[in-house]
């Protein structure tokens, strides 16, 4: 498989809020041994989903300025089971950001029930040198599927 | 990746017709090479699909006795791309079903929107036997279609 565990950005507010998609298809790897009779989605991937959207939000909110790596993560619960065919729906929210790193909220939920919650996600940010700066954008482009306006600024899908 | 390209079916009716549904996710192989800036679902892989959610509907209308190998299409037309993060719900009618085989309609949506349409397409029968365990077969499909949970465990 693949390591994207975001598959849009479907609602974005710089500073504030980033809301993604992810579809859990039967066809990926991990359902192979996990489990062989019934397929649930493992719930470290689900952690790493919300760290993927937790991570390109904040990397958006500092115009790619800076990216951020996950330090520490606290009070993680999960309510239910992810099964195939479900569609989960990762929404992080900021709580405090500045240069040295931030802290975020982050909830999936399937058909608006809330399947995990972490309650407190901190991070370390690393400056990013300014010759990488577009192609960390180019990144980001491709993994929220994400368009470019004129003055190239990314504009979400909804 | 794996070849298993429907994750459930929704609803189904005897000899009549099949609604399934796909979710194209990012962390799928084809995406990588299709396109490299440009992750879009490849037509043949959408039909696939349909193909594979009627011989599901060809194995629970003959007694979990056969499935379907596609032996002749129409018509395929696609009208727009499959993006990662939408979700395909795939309809199949069939339109004839004797002794060889079935003909049948399909189309893809996503969100109301048609995203590809097949017309006149034939499957004929193959013996499940020469596939696969019929019992596991089975298992999968009351699996796929919520009727009973795989394996006996209860979420």
């Amino acid at each position: 498989m693949r390591f994207y565990l975001i598959d849009k950005v479907v609602h974005f507010e710089p500073g504030k809020k980033g809301v993604a998609i992810k579809n859990v298809a039967l066809s990926e790897e991990f359902f192979i041994k996990h489990y062989e009779y019934t397929p649930l989605m493992p719930e470290s991937l689900i952690i790493e989903a919300l760290a993927q959207i937790g991570g390109w939000t904040i990397a958006v909110s500092t115009h790619f300025r800076y990216v951020a790596i996950p330090l520490r993560i606290e009070q993680v619960k999960f309510y239910r089971q992810v099964r195939p065919g479900d569609q989960l729906v990762l929404t992080v929210t900021i709580h405090s950001i500045n240069e040295s790193g931030s802290l975020i909220e982050g909830v999936a939920e399937v058909h608006e029930e809330a399947v995990a919650r972490i309650e407190r996600f901190m991070w370390g940010h690393y400056q990013v040198p300014d010759h990488l700066r577009e192609f960390i954008k180019k990144g980001y482009i491709y993994a929220s599927g994400g368009l470019l306006d004129r003055e190239g600024n990314v504009v979400h899908q909804g | 990746m794996r070849f298993l390209l429907v994750d459930r079916i929704l609803d189904y009716q005897k000899g009549t017709f099949i609604i399934g549904s796909k979710d194209i996710t990012m962390s799928e192989d084809f995406l990588a090479d299709h396109f490299p800036r440009f992750p879009v679902m490849p037509g043949v892989l959408q039909l696939e699909a349909i193909s594979q959610l009627t011989s599901w509907l060809i194995f629970v209308s003959n007694d979990f006795k056969f499935k379907g190998i596609l032996s002749e299409l129409g018509t395929i037309k696609f009208r727009d791309f499959v993006k990662p993060g939408d979700q395909l719900i795939i309809e199949v009618t069939l339109e004839l079903m004797d002794n060889e085989g079935v003909e049948f309609n399909a189309q893809a949506k996503v969100k109301d929107k048609i995203k590809t349409t097949l017309t006149s397409a034939r499957m004929r029968y193959i013996n499940v036997e020469h596939l696969e365990d019929p019992v596991e077969a089975k298992e999968y499909f009351y699996y796929l279609s919520g009727e009973k949970p795989w394996g006996g465990y209860s979420l």
